[in-house]
């Protein structure tokens, strides 16, 4: 199943994704329990935004205040210099009815081209394993991770356990003791 | 939305953009709870250092760095052999039981050792307050095999395992250099790291959870196990099966026989694969559920509901027929039994099966330091 990226999962929190997107997404979301997780944990993290302006290192309050401002100023410049004729419609004419038409071609090539494709096997649950770089031993469950690493080892010896079980077992190089990394999700 | 309010909103979320981006900062003081009873018989001597450890932002998803040293001191009376630790993180959802274990030590009282921890901590949103990591005793063995700890990850019966095994290994190691001096004690070890170093390797992956299906796998069957019998077992395997297609197999289920005159109640099988080429693999060891209990003469089924996924340097490893033997017993009265070296050898175990952590000690001292310091080592225990 192929999910949709962080940003639109944030974007769709926050209720600023366009028509299309926010109907791919909902009919993503209907069947994916985890973007379903996903979407609810930055739901969490909007609600704990404006915590962040109580940051003591970083005068947040300020720095918004000199953005407003700065934005306010280029607006006024703007229509300090703008003309009439720049105040015509932009919705009007040949050129307008060409726009239409690309978008309209673009976006349908697009349904075409993002036509659902057959599912790909994924594991569901949590998968306990090796490291695809042999660096330690994880256990994962959609975008959350555990891993216990063995950094400069050497000779590991991994074990699966068929309860839900891996075991990373090494002789520690400065020490000389065995060291058993486990990760059970049991 | 009025203009005002959409500059409002795209400045608030440029800076809180802005913010999540700069968090890679060092651990938070309290971000690691490590807490011993005040019984324990070991302690934390001095302070903990976390090192370079960073809590840091990556995209959406925040990520923890943990680089952990300890000193820790046995405050017993009796020499410390073995023991592990258990690390927890509340903010990893999936839970989990993770532990470090150290096995091989011969510490004595009040003698210190260090310990280090290197974990990570992946999520997607931010992190509460309070501690991201909990690490606490599970459990300590000593010299003469009793156990002190709360034991919730069976560390007791892990532990006293890796000690018989180890006690088996030293002995016939022993046995090698009283019988054929150190020459042949020198042969067995560079037997030992051949073998280790020509044993077939899988990489498996552990699948907890929905059944999958796929499309290119190949149609699912019944693989029946073939039984690998140990003449002094105090269980017999009597038969079982997993489900297999291509490179899945899942759910293992073997019946077990206790025909010792003893109630058990844990048992462990290991189990072998073979791919088309007819090379054997250890794919995984199935252990009986922790409610077991066999009295003499009863049978009982053994099974798991995982999946496991086995590759090879990255390509599918096919199925093509799996056995099983008994790996690990232990009684009522909590005393174990493993198979013994000649069980291993006569069955060409000792090929597959990986070396056990005491071997695996032995070896690397004798790489590192040579057959003096082997020898010298065997004579300490």
């Amino acid at each position: 199943m192929r999910h949709p990226n962080q940003a639109t999962l944030a974007l769709h929190a926050g209720g600023d994704l366009g028509a299309m997107a926010r109907w791919r997404t909902l009919r993503h979301l209907s069947r994916c329990e985890q973007c379903r997780v996903e979407i609810a944990a930055y739901e969490r993290m909007r609600s704990v935004l404006p915590d962040l302006a109580e940051t003591p290192e970083i005068p947040w309050n300020r720095l918004a205040a000199e953005m407003t401002a700065n934005i306010r100023l280029g607006l006024a410049a703007g229509e300090c210099v703008r003309t009439a004729a720049e105040r015509r419609s932009p919705v009007t004419g040949f050129r307008a009815a060409v726009a239409f038409a690309s978008i309209a071609a673009l976006v349908a090539a697009g349904i075409t081209l993002e036509r659902p494709a057959p599912v790909a096997s994924e594991a569901a649950g949590i998968v306990a394993e090796a490291t695809p770089g042999g660096a330690g031993i994880q256990m994962r469950e959609g975008r959350q991770a555990l891993l216990l690493m063995h950094p400069d080892a050497r000779s590991v010896t991994f074990t699966a356990g068929a309860q839900g079980s891996m075991e990373a077992r090494y002789v520690d190089r400065e020490t000389g003791y065995i060291t058993v990394n486990t990760i059970d999700v049991d | 939305m009025s203009i005002k309010g959409g500059y409002r909103l795209w400045a608030v979320s440029a800076l809180a953009s802005a913010a999540l981006l700069a968090q890679d900062q060092p651990l938070a003081p309290g971000a690691v709870s490590i807490k011993f009873p005040t019984d324990s018989p070991i302690a934390l001597l001095g302070g903990v250092s976390t090192g370079d450890s960073r809590v840091s932002a990556r995209g959406a998803a925040l990520i923890l760095d943990l680089h952990l040293a300890l000193t820790l001191q046995n405050t017993s009376g009796n020499r410390i052999h073995g023991l592990t630790l258990r690390v927890v993180s509340q903010e990893v959802t999936l839970g989990g039981k993770n532990s470090v274990s150290l096995f091989g030590l011969n510490i004595g009282p009040r003698e210190a050792f260090p310990v280090r921890i290197e974990m990570r901590l992946m999520r997607p949103s931010q992190m509460a307050g309070g501690a991201l990591v909990d690490v606490n005793l599970d459990g300590v063995l000593f010299q003469d095999l009793s156990f002190w700890g709360p034991d919730r990850l069976n560390s007791r019966r892990t532990l006293t395992a890796w000690e018989m095994q180890a006690q088996r290994d030293r002995a016939y190691l022993k046995r090698v250099l009283a019988q054929a001096g150190p020459e042949g004690l020198r042969r067995v070890m560079i037997d030992s790291l051949a073998r280790e170093s020509a044993r077939p390797l899988l990489d498996v992956a552990v699948l907890r959870g929905p059944a999958v299906t796929s499309a290119a796998l190949a149609a699912e069957r019944t693989e029946q196990f073939a039984m690998l019998e140990f003449p002094d077992s105090p269980i017999e395997a009597l038969g079982g099966w997993a489900r297999v297609a291509g490179n899945e197999a899942r759910a293992p289920r073997i019946e077990v026989r206790n025909r010792s005159a003893q109630a058990v109640r844990f048992v462990e099988l290991g189990w072998l694969v073979r791919d088309p080429s007819g090379q054997q693999y250890l794919a995984a060891s199935v252990p009986a559920p922790d409610a077991l209990y066999l009295p003499a003469g009863k049978t009982a089924s053994v099974e798991q509901e995982t999946a496991l996924r086995l590759t090879r340097n990255g390509q599918q490893v096919n199925i093509k027929g799996a056995s099983a033997f008994v790996s690990k017993v232990q009684f009522a009265d909590g005393k174990l039994w493993v198979p013994s070296r000649q069980d291993l050898e006569s069955t060409a175990l000792v090929k597959v099966l990986p070396p056990s952590a005491e071997e695996q000690r032995l070896d690397s001292l004798y790489l590192t330091k040579g057959l003096n310091a082997l020898v010298e080592e065997l004579t300490k225990f």
